[in-house]
């Protein structure tokens, strides 16, 4: 169904030149120096790093959450060694610490569909987050207070609001009390968060993720916090989906076996994207 | 939309909404049950200033003036006016049937033009009860039919409005005095009264014990000074009365110092009666008296009529008419009076033309002042609320910090992260409120059980009747004052949720979302 060759579509989401430092006190700590990305639609996307490698940042920053350092706006260290670096960045000057040559950052750029994430307004990056993307998390991030159709419902509440929700609360809900049933949860619609296993509360972050549904899925180690069984059977939820719904899925990890299952893999190294790997096995 | 949901699901699965629920809520409602009362306290005030005084009166004092029936003719044909009515406001001594002397405050009046001014019959307290209600019952009123005779105290109500009693010789002239007046009536924990016995010391140091209810045999000996027709005080005259009946205004120094007598029998005492005007004879004439024939110096000869005269004359507006348009009124209504009686009376620039509020104005003005200082503490109270909303809430959002980061994942703008806080402290402003002013009302309107309750198990009580004019604590509810209290407390939440619902716009979702 997919071929090998994605080079030969346009990516629904590419990334340049994605930098971003965390200021530690008066220390700069470069977590992503200069990260490209492009993402084909509908392919399955892993990238594999190791803990704090940045893996997390680069998902936020892909789903419109965060924002990377702009040129101006740029934490003045050295990226490679952090120290802090004087002056604007001037192509021919080196790190007056580690002497390296300061490289001249360019202007970070996120592009899903054409349009760049940074030219959009506050309004317009919501309604990406809400329409466009779906966001899984490590640790599932559950409103506990609600229960579960309502977990899953309420990515479309945010979605259309007040007046929207009146229109498209009854497609809502059907679509959310679907998905639970395709993840096996029809029986647990009005159980609270805290009532449910780890695997059946991925389950319903998934359904959430879906319930809008996003062309792109952003998964942050779905699978992290779950035993090997479980996870791959999420893996497998995942993947039918992809197949089924030709879904465009981003997945992060730090467990090479997970990351085989995708049909692509990406290693973060040094805040860069060291390499590219085709998993053959899936296609 | 998610913020109804969410508002709705941290309402009720967490307890510190629920604890600034019950701030709001206490605040609110004794600030209301504080200002009711205090407002109550004013307007029973107001009311009763009029139950005693009318809305305007004229007055000259102790001498009085004359030809004050034409003037209530003439105010009486006003359409502002709804009637008018003569009275002498004078001071005297009374003794009491147990010889106790007691100075008292005596108005003159005419019973059925003094209840078209002032309200007067429904004042009097020993009627019958027509139709007794079963708490009447459980409460047993000696008024009651199993009692007394219904048709004695008919007859007491009518000698009341009537100032007169008949004990087998003919009505005579009477007095009614406020029911606390005398201290033999025991006021009961439900605002009624039972008549004691007069206990009288004798001088062989026995106690006399004489079984009186005054309006059936008690009577009251009045003294007062009689005022000559150049308004000098003259003899002390003394006059024993019948009481016919007792009133009870609701105001504690009224019903415990004023003494109503009947106008005609005031006005003989006061020798403002209608008498003859005399001009001593001249000294050079004689006249002999035809039994002894003996000459004698010529009696005064009689020069015309001394009409009767009273100190004030009470008017009362019709409905709708302000004290202030009625005090014109009865201006101009005197001007034309004066110049039709031009020097039989006082001319219309010293007459003294007052609305009820002037003639109470320091104690208005006293209430109206602590009013001013309760609106003072609950602006304090407001303020404080504004604290303890703002750290509540401050601490929920704090907690609720991840849920902020998932919603901000799911695409929830900074506004609609801001409205999710605003509209819960909106919600726990209107809920609490709402309690707030119920609990107000259940407490306002049931304060005089309350308050008599706290004093039969504490002892303390906090609105003692001499202290605070009124028998009754009012319990009223002023629902103009419910609803700006609804509308402050409504306010404070807001207000103390708006920084912390700032906070949480302004978070950034990706701290949020990493927040352990
Ligand atoms: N707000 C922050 N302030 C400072 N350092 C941070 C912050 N967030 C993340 N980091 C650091 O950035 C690095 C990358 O974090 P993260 O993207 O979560 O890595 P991963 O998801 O690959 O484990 C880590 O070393 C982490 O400690
Ligand atoms: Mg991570």
């Amino acid at each position: 169904m997919i071929t090998g060759n994605m080079a030969s579509h346009a990516p629904i989401l590419a990334a340049r030149s994605l930098h971003k430092t965390y200021r530690l006190g008066k220390v700069g700590v470069p977590v992503l120096r200069g990260v490209d990305l492009d993402v084909a639609p509908g392919e399955w996307l892993a990238i594999l790093g190791a803990s704090g490698s940045g893996k997390s940042t680069l998902l936020h920053l892909l789903g419109g959450l965060d924002r990377p350092d702009t040129p101006a706006g740029a934490l003045r260290v050295c990226r490679r060694c952090g120290a802090p670096r004087r002056g604007l960045a001037d192509p021919n000057s080196l790190c007056s610490q580690c002497g390296a040559p300061v490289e001249p950052i360019r202007a970070p750029e996120i592009v899903y569909e054409g349009r760049d994430l940074f030219a959009m307004s506050g309004v317009e990056l919501n309604h990406y987050r809400a329409r466009h993307v779906g966001f899984v998390f490590q640790f599932y991030h559950l409103l506990p207070e609600l229960n579960i159709v309502e977990n899953v419902t309420i990515g479309a509440m945010v979605l259309h609001g007040r007046v929207g929700y009146l229109r498209h609360g009854r497609q809502a809900r059907q679509r959310a009390e679907h998905l639970l049933q395709a993840f096996g949860l029809s029986h647990r619609l009005r159980h609270r968060p805290r009532e449910l296993s780890g695997g059946e509360r991925q389950r319903v972050a998934i359904a959430r993720a879906l319930i809008n549904e996003p062309h792109i899925l952003l998964a942050d180690e779905p699978t992290g916090n779950l035993d090997r069984v479980t996870g791959h059977a999420i893996l497998d939820a995942i993947e039918h989906l992809q197949r089924e719904q030709g879904l465009t899925m981003v997945m992060v990890t730090h467990d090479p076996g997970i990351a085989e299952r995708a049909q692509r893999t990406v290693r973060l190294v040094d805040g860069r994207v060291a390499a590219h790997v085709e998993n053959s096995a899936m296609s | 939309m998610y913020q109804s949901l969410l508002n709705r699901r941290y309402l009720t699965s967490k307890i510190m909404p629920l604890l600034s629920l019950v701030a709001v809520m206490l605040s609110t409602g004794t600030i209301l049950v504080t200002w009711s009362v205090m407002g109550g306290f004013l307007k029973t005030l107001m009311e009763s200033g009029r139950t005693l005084i009318g809305d305007v009166a004229i007055t000259w004092p102790n001498v009085g003036f004359a030809h004050y029936e034409d003037l209530i003719a003439r105010l009486e044909r006003e359409p502002e006016v709804s009637a008018a009515a003569p009275i002498i406001e004078t001071f005297g001594m009374i003794r009491l049937p147990d010889d106790q002397l007691q100075a008292v405050s005596i108005r003159g009046v005419d019973g059925v033009s003094f209840d078209r001014v002032t309200g007067y019959a429904s004042t009097l307290f020993w009627r019958p009860l027509e139709k007794p209600t079963p708490k009447d019952r459980a409460r047993v009123d000696l008024r009651l039919p199993e009692h007394t005779d219904p048709s004695f105290l008919g007859q007491v109500l009518e000698n009341g409005l009537a100032l007169s009693r008949d004990d087998g010789m003919g009505p005579e002239p009477a007095v009614v005095p406020g029911i606390e007046l005398t201290g033999l009536n025991q006021r009961q924990s439900w605002g009624g009264y039972t008549p004691m016995t007069a206990m009288r010391p004798t001088a062989s140091g026995q106690i006399d014990v004489k079984n009186i209810f005054m309006p059936r045999n008690g009577t009251l000996t009045i003294t007062l000074l009689a005022i000559d027709s150049n308004g000098r005080f003259a003899d002390a005259v003394t006059r024993r009365f019948p009481v016919a009946n007792e009133f009870q205004s609701g105001i504690y120094d009224a019903d415990s110092q004023i003494v109503l007598a009947r106008l005609d029998a005031l006005q003989t005492m006061l020798n403002m009666d209608e008498a003859q005007k005399t001009e001593p004879g001249s000294p050079f004439e004689t006249v002999i008296d035809p039994d002894t024939g003996e000459e004698l110096p010529a009696p005064p000869r009689v020069i015309g009529v001394d009409p009767a005269r009273v100190t004030s004359v009470l008017v009362r507006a019709k409905t709708g008419i302000d004290s202030w348009t009625l005090r014109s009124v009865c201006s101009r209504v005197y001007g034309q009076f004066a110049s039709a009686h031009r020097d039989d009376v006082p001319s219309e620039y010293s007459i003294d033309i007052r609305t009820w509020q002037e003639k109470n104005a320091t104690l208005i003005s006293a209430v109206e002042k602590e009013t001013g200082l309760v609106l003072f503490i609950f602006g304090i109270v407001c303020f404080t609320n504004v604290f303890l909303v703002l750290s509540i809430f401050w601490s929920m959002v704090s907690e609720k910090t991840k849920d902020v980061g998932i919603l901000r994942a799911l695409g929830a703008g900074q506004l609609g992260i801001a409205w999710l806080w605003l509209r819960y402290g909106l919600l726990i402003g209107v809920v609490g409120a709402v309690l707030g002013v119920a609990m107000a009302y259940v407490i306002v309107r049931n304060i005089n059980p309350i308050h008599d309750w706290i004093g039969q198990t504490t002892g303390i009580v906090i609105w003692d009747p001499t202290v605070y004019y009124f028998i009754e604590v009012p319990n009223q509810m002023n629902w103009t004052h419910a609803v700006l209290v609804f509308a402050a407390g409504v306010l404070t939440c807001l207000i103390g949720a708006a920084i912390p619902a700032m906070r949480a716009a302004r978070m950034d979702p990706v701290k949020a979302l990493r927040f352990e």
